[in-house]
């Protein structure tokens, strides 16, 4: 071979469109059909390869809106929680503010229509339970009188807990009674007071 | 120089040597099939798939976003409005206590309590979803506050002998909220 020709062929196999066109055709047939064989598997290969994107694109299209769907699921359910105890919280309020009307002598009976008609105007059930209160503080006046315990639940699972007081006259102290120092005692008749839980 | 290089530089048909090599000029159709091996860029149905997936991740997006801001609209008005009803429930029942005497049954808005020495204005704004109070002294305005209903809710104002009623209805829910007042000669019953 001639270093010219050495030179050309370097040169064809730099530059594919000067390639040597000439090719004998029994030889030329078979890298056509390699050729063939190999666009047919890449053909097949690209789609794959498409089917995959496909597939993981709607995967995590499909993983987003589950995601979504849950939380706003939850979200939803948080908020009814939520208004369900703001409205347990206020019936106990209206409770309390029903069994400041009750004198001490009828404030069982009264408290259990107000349980009976609250618990009707709402999906909330409303139990009062009351019990004697008297003071053990011997440095004051002794003081009696009616502890409510409202609670508010909704089916089995109590919501929310209030007390109230309901205090009438002490037995040793008449109402208003002067003291020996010459002040007034308070009255403690009408007294009431509420704590939530 | 062999005969493969001259055919190289003479690349023609030469006598009977044609039939048995293939030229540039003149291309067999498997010479074209091999020359066609490699596509230049994306086909028409690669491209129409990517747009595809493109505008349908899009819109999943866009309707992903929109919801996500819904909610968090919806959440924020909700807890406002579960602050302000616990804020009115407090106001109310003090308004009422001061109230000497109602009209039983059914209050139209606005309902006006009326006190001692001044006068309360409870008016509802459906557009707005909110219940305003307005209180009022001689011609002065000496107090006015705004609270913030859930959407929907219609509230109810009622009176009762002793006792004035707000019902807000939550519209979403099976519930509702009352807030109940003793009024001032129902108190000392």
């Amino acid at each position: 071979m001639y270093p010219n020709n050495c030179f050309k062929q370097r040169n064809t196999a730099l530059r594919p469109s000067v390639r040597p066109p000439l090719v004998p055709a029994a030889r030329s047939l078979q890298p056509v059909t390699k050729q063939m064989r190999f666009q047919r598997f890449h053909k097949r290969n690209r789609t794959g390869s498409l089917i995959i994107e496909c597939v993981i694109a709607s995967v995590i299209l499909a993983s987003c809106s589950i995601a979504l769907l849950k939380w706003t699921h939850a979200g939803n359910q948080l908020q009814r929680q939520a208004n369900t105890q703001t409205a347990a919280v206020l019936v106990a309020e209206n409770a309390a503010d029903r069994l400041k009307q009750t004198t001490i002598e009828n404030a069982s009976t009264f408290a259990n229509s107000v349980a009976t008609e609250l618990s009707e105007l709402q999906s909330l059930g409303v139990a009062i339970t009351s019990s004697e209160f008297n003071s053990e503080d011997e440095s004051g006046p002794v003081l009696k009188g009616i502890h409510f315990t409202i609670t508010v639940s909704q089916g089995d699972t109590p919501i929310t807990v209030k007390h109230s007081w309901k205090l009438g006259t002490s037995d040793e102290l008449p109402v208003g009674t002067e003291t020996p120092s010459g002040t007034n005692t308070p009255t403690p008749e009408k007294q009431e007071g509420s704590a939530n839980e | 120089m062999n005969e493969n290089d001259s055919l190289r530089e003479h690349p023609v048909k030469i006598g009977g040597v044609a039939s048995a090599f293939v030229t540039r000029e003149h291309p067999s159709h498997a010479t074209r099939l091999r020359y066609r091996s490699k596509p230049a860029g994306y086909t028409l149905v690669e491209t129409l798939v990517t747009l595809s997936l493109l505008s349908t991740l899009a819109i999943a997006s866009v309707g992903i976003i929109n919801s996500l801001t819904k909610d968090g609209i919806d959440s924020a008005r909700g807890r406002q409005s579960r602050r302000d009803i616990q804020r009115l429930a407090s106001t109310l029942r003090a308004d009422s206590t001061r109230t000497p005497h109602l009209t039983p049954g059914n209050l139209r808005w606005p309902v006006t309590l009326t006190h001692e020495a001044s006068s309360t204005v409870y008016d509802w704004n459906e557009s707005e979803d909110s219940l305003s109070l307005t209180e009022i002294a001689g011609q002065k305005t000496v107090r006015s506050e705004r609270f913030l209903l859930p959407k929907g809710s219609k509230p109810q104002m009622t009176a009762a002998s002793t006792r004035l009623t707000l019902r807000v209805n939550l519209p979403s829910e099976n519930n509702s909220w009352i807030i109940e007042g003793n009024m001032k000669d129902g108190d000392m019953e």
